[in-house]
């Protein structure tokens, strides 16, 4: 187990090296950079920036040097802990970002816990009950959350709580608690905004999982093992809990690693849409402005969190029940 | 010729009392009359063999005794009754209709695997493939008997060791896939033998064993039989091993019983046209060479397809047009507790 | 140990074992069939998925049609019709079935500032089918000027109709719509062949050599799955330089699309070579003497063409969606392409849909098309599949 666990650290360690890099291109990639936009939008509010000012601001900022040497003056910077300046917002790019990468990992994980929660038990009534009300209720509202994009999804509860309730859903925060410092009514203020943006995100994965779990277990309802089950003189319940399920749950192990991303993807858009204070709109402006520390470190803070994420949902899942990495095709 | 003792009488009360049992199946292309009005008596400590080819509803028997029916299959008809075993002070033990018990009520539970058993076909795919055997064996035992676990446990290593595990120890808690075929069969008759029912069913239970284990596992049944006294219901399509292990026999066709009798009569006396095609289609280690085989003509009728009147008929030899395609024959005595169905003898 | 049966028997008494009968003229073909058209029988029953197929196969016809389909030049803005409300069809005049819609007066209102939409009940425009309209070329070939549907007059009436209303810039969105089909369909196909081909090859070689290359591409496809998609996406897209044109922006951003797609098609594919090298008919193949490449062509690869296809449709809807998101934010296409994620970009805040909640319209063929393309995989998986039941 050990020999697994260490293969998915490295693994780890290569995929944040991978994001980093990509991060660091992304930032590059636009021509021009952040002194070139700021020239622009100094121009379209009337005022010139001079070459020589220009020329400085660039050596300020470390620009115009050879990339890998950039790169590794990064890489520097960031194992210090020094994420650099926003050159938009002109305070320290970890200043920017704040709390909110803290509220995407909140809200992403609250949609992946809200996946299995809900998606586990439906799945499983749906395949025990077939064809019944419950099931065609179930696959009905699975396949609206396939085919829903989780944006619009967002858009349409907006538009429909704005107009019937006259209410604003999005934000995770009421007004008055929206900057104030952390403190118990503000966790439970925050609990209470909590399910609408997790269910909107999670509502895909949900649909997901209630689909598998139904194709599995009504593969593993079908097997000879349950009649023995039954045929030993087990109450129903336990039949289908101990044995068929427990099989069932097997495939599922491998795809957990794998719903983080999608999730925290996800949140992005959505937070957008939402206007959630997490770190989706924040990277938003970031790119149109090319404000490049602020939107690279988000986009390395994001994947180095779905990354971390993963391996610690991995090991936890190996450590439950260590045939699951011979699943491991 | 070792055959089990031959039980004459039932003088005694039956054990296991099915009457007219009728178990459909409803779905939309139809209605399968997968059990159709079987009856059949079992005399405590007696072996029943069940034959008939696949298909011919015996398991479904089995599964309707025990009340394990799936959906959309459900009994509609008829009487299961069985005699539970009389307490330790005395007296007779009631008798219950297992047909009439709720499946999943308490009743019904408290019977199935502790005083009717039922041993499958695959031992393989019949355990838990992420459970060890240990596990399942000690939930049976936990399931009817008020052991703590690690008395539970004993008597699982016991059962094991009783039925010719080696190193019951180290097995108890292995999974099923680490046990050879032998060994995962002989597992399950420790499991289904853990609570002492007074009935066992074996489904099938050397169709998928290879010749020498096969013999094995019917000798310890046979031993265990006459330890512990109990009953075998034994289904199979294997003739010989009805020969060898069977008191009585019950052939059945398309989820009627056509012919019973105890087993010399059977293959004595066969007296349904269909007995007698199903021995003359066993090929003899006496037979000339190049001497053809005798199959059954025409092939078992699809199960929506029945045919009218006696099921048998479209591939009966002795077929009497009129008679046997208007109605079905029903069960009469020929003899010394020997009954056949057909029109040949009414 | 058997007992020896001695019932009397005459062998040439017991009836002659007859060939068994094969089965009616159905059974026949059942055997002799192809594989393409088991699949096909198997995927008729599934009626959900053959629907599906007819509304994909609807799609695309639209995406031919599109100019045929519109009745506006959707690239015409007029200020003065910014922001009108779909009209109102009746479709009976009296008793004659002739639809028609009434005029509309726009003004504006003098307190909020805002132009509101009256309808004249004393003009009205019927609408007419097959319609003159702005010119246009069918396959790009024969100029026309006919459209579904028009009004009298064609471009030089005063007043025209608008199903759908209009956006901020009075263009007219049903005929923006269906230009958006058109872009929003294709691009998925684009990029789903794009990530067809390294899926297939990469998971081929994958699956097929085993060894050092498996090892390497099964960890970049655990790579590219661990990172989560949309920031880069978003960071790709907003890479691209503004003064690319519409058609460089468009294909640029399907390749974008496709580089961390394919990692599910190669995953697919691989698994399927895995499992067939073990099979014994393509062992066979190789001890009668195939070469590798003939083995690998006309052997293994029809067996799971039917499941690459599945895939494959599969993942259309994941493109669309993406294209969808990203022009939604405004990262990926841009005005003057119109797609869905265009238009839907003007839908964007709650205030702006609040007061014209027809801009939201566009979902509507998005989240159809999505489910469409969803069953349509899904039947073709299960008509593919031959241990499915």
């Amino acid at each position: 187990m050990l020999a697994y666990i260490g293969r998915r650290a490295i693994l780890a360690i290569f995929t944040v090296w991978a994001i980093s890099v990509l991060a660091f291109a992304i930032i590059q990639l636009p021509p021009g950079d952040y002194v070139t936009s700021y020239i622009a939008q100094m121009a379209s509010m009337g005022s010139v920036v001079s070459d020589e000012e220009a020329q400085n601001l660039r050596i300020q900022y470390g620009l115009g040097q050879p990339m890998y040497v950039q790169y590794l003056k990064w890489m520097r910077l960031i194992v210090q802990g020094n994420f650099g300046m926003s050159m938009e917002w002109r305070r320290p790019v970890t200043e920017v970002i704040g709390e909110r990468l803290w509220l995407t990992v909140v809200v992403s994980v609250a949609a992946l816990i809200l996946t299995w929660v809900l998606g586990l038990p439906i799945g499983i009534y749906s395949a025990v009950r077939q064809y019944s009300v419950g099931d065609y209720v179930a696959t009905f509202v699975g396949f609206i959350g396939l085919a829903v994009p989780n944006f619009l999804l967002a858009l349409v509860l907006l538009y429909l709580g704005f107009v019937m309730f006259n209410a604003h859903i999005g934000g995770l925060f009421s007004p008055e608690l929206q900057d104030a410092p952390w403190s118990a009514a503000r966790v439970w203020d925050l609990l209470q905004h909590l399910p609408i943006p997790a269910l909107i995100l999670g509502l895909a994965g949900t649909a997901q999982q209630i689909r598998i779990m139904r194709a599995n277990l009504l593969d593993e309802l079908r097997k000879p093992y349950v009649v023995t089950a039954r045929s030993k003189g087990l109450s129903e319940a336990r039949v289908i809990l101990k044995y068929p399920v427990r099989v069932a749950l097997n495939p599922f192990a491998s795809t957990i690693g794998y719903t983080l991303p999608y999730i925290v993807s996800g949140s992005i858009i959505v937070s957008v849409v939402l206007g959630l204070p997490t770190v989706g709109p924040l990277l938003l402006k970031a790119l149109i402005a090319q404000d490049m520390f602020l939107a690279g470190t988000i986009v390395l803070l994001l994947g180095v969190m779905t990354v971390i994420g993963t391996l610690i949902s991995d090991i936890l899942l190996v450590w439950i029940d260590p045939r699951i990495r011979l699943e491991e095709t | 010729m070792a055959c089990a003792t031959r039980l004459i009488h039932m003088a005694a009360e039956p054990l296991l009392s099915v009457r007219n049992l009728k178990t459909y199946f409803t779905q939309d292309e139809g209605t399968v009359r997968a059990v159709d009005g079987v009856s059949l008596d079992m005399a405590p400590g007696a072996t029943l063999g069940i034959v008939g080819e696949s298909g011919c509803g015996k398991s479904i028997t089995a599964r309707s005794i025990m009340r394990i029916v799936d959906r959309p299959g459900r009994i509609v008809e008829g009487e299961v009754y069985f005699r539970r075993p009389s307490n330790p002070g005395g007296g007779k033990g009631q008798v219950v209709d297992l047909a009439k018990l709720e499946p999943n009520g308490l009743e019904m539970r408290s019977i199935r695997g502790a005083e009717i058993a039922l041993i499958f076909q695959e031992p393989m795919s019949s355990f838990s493939p992420v459970h060890s055997v240990g596990n399942q064996i000690i939930e049976a035992i936990q399931l009817h008997q008020p052991l703590g676990r690690r008395e539970a446990r004993e008597r699982a290593i016991e059962m094991l060791r009783r039925v010719g595990v080696s190193s019951p120890e180290e097995r108890v808690n292995q999974l099923s896939y680490q046990l050879s075929g032998g060994l995962r069969q002989r597992a399950m008759i420790a499991m289904a033998l853990s609570c002492e029912p007074t009935l066992l069913i074996a489904d099938e239970p050397t169709t998928a064993l290879d010749v020498t284990t096969q013999t094995q596992i019917l000798e310890l049944m046979r031993r265990l039989q006459q330890e512990d006294g109990m009953a075998i219901m034994l289904i199979t399509h294997d003739l010989g091993v009805v020969a060898e292990m069977a008191t009585d026999v019950v052939v059945m066709y398309l989820g009627r019983v056509v012919e019973q009798a105890p087993v010399d009569a059977i293959f004595h006396d066969p007296r349904h046209p269909y007995t007698r095609a199903l021995l003359r289609s066993i090929p003899r280690i006496r037979s000339r060479t190049r001497e053809r085989l005798t199959p059954i003509a025409g092939a078992v009728p699809h199960p929506y397809d029945r045919p009218t009147g006696c099921p048998f008929h479209p591939r009966c030899p002795d077929f009497m047009p009129g008679t046997c395609d208007r109605q079905a024959p029903s069960l009469r005595s020929v003899g010394d507790h020997h009954a056949v169905s057909c029109f040949l003898y009414e | 140990m058997t007992a020896e049966p001695e019932v009397a028997l005459d062998p040439a008494s017991a009836p002659l074992p007859g060939p068994s009968s094969v089965g009616d003229a159905r059974e026949q073909r059942v055997y002799v069939a192809s594989q393409w058209q088991l699949m096909w029988w198997r995927f008729r029953k599934h009626k959900i998925a053959v629907v599906s197929g007819l509304v994909v196969i609807a799609f695309y016809a639209g995406v031919l049609g599109a100019d045929f389909l519109a009745y506006a030049d959707p690239d015409a803005s007029e200020a003065q019709r910014s922001l009108m409300p779909p009209q109102r069809v009746y479709w009976f005049d009296g008793w004659r079935f002739g639809p028609y819609v009434y005029a509309v007066k726009g003004a504006r209102d003098p307190q909020s500032f805002k132009r509101v939409y009256r309808a004249d009940p004393s003009q009205k425009i019927p609408i007419r089918f097959f319609a003159e309209g702005f010119e246009y070329r069918v396959l790009g070939l024969i100029p026309t000027s006919r459209h579904l549907i028009g009004v009298d007059g064609g471009l030089d009436a005063g007043q025209t109709v608008f199903l759908l209303g209009t956006d901020v810039q009075g263009r007219d969105l049903w005929s923006r719509l269906m230009y958006g089909t058109r872009i929003s369909l294709t691009i998925g196909l684009f990029g789903v062949t794009v990530s067809l081909v390294l899926g297939v090859v990469l998971g081929g070689l994958s699956g097929f050599y085993g060894g050092v290359a498996d090892t390497v591409i099964q960890r970049t496809i655990e790579i590219l799955r661990s990172i989560p998609t949309i920031p880069l996406w978003m960071g790709l897209a907003a890479a691209l330089p503004r003064e690319w044109s519409v058609l460089q922006v468009y294909f640029a951003i399907t390749i974008i699309i496709s580089l961390l797609g394919w990692t599910d098609l190669a995953r697919v594919v691989r698994g399927r070579f895995l499992a067939m090298r073990e099979e014994d008919f393509v062992v066979s193949a190789r001890l009668v003497g195939c070469s590798q490449m003939r083995t690998i062509f006309v052997h293994m690869v029809p067996s799971f063409m039917s499941h690459i296809i599945a895939a494959t449709t599969l993942a259309l809807p994941a493109m669309i969606i993406s294209e969808t998101a990203l022009s939604f934010l405004g990262l990926g296409l841009r005005p003057p392409a119109i797609s869905w994620g265009v238009l839907l970009q003007q839908a964007q805040n709650v205030q702006t849909v609040a007061i014209s909640p027809w801009l939201m319209l566009p979902a509507v063929p998005v989240i159809i098309a999505v489910m469409a393309f969803n069953f349509l995989g899904d039947g073709l998986r299960d008509a593919a599949d031959p241990y499915g039941r």
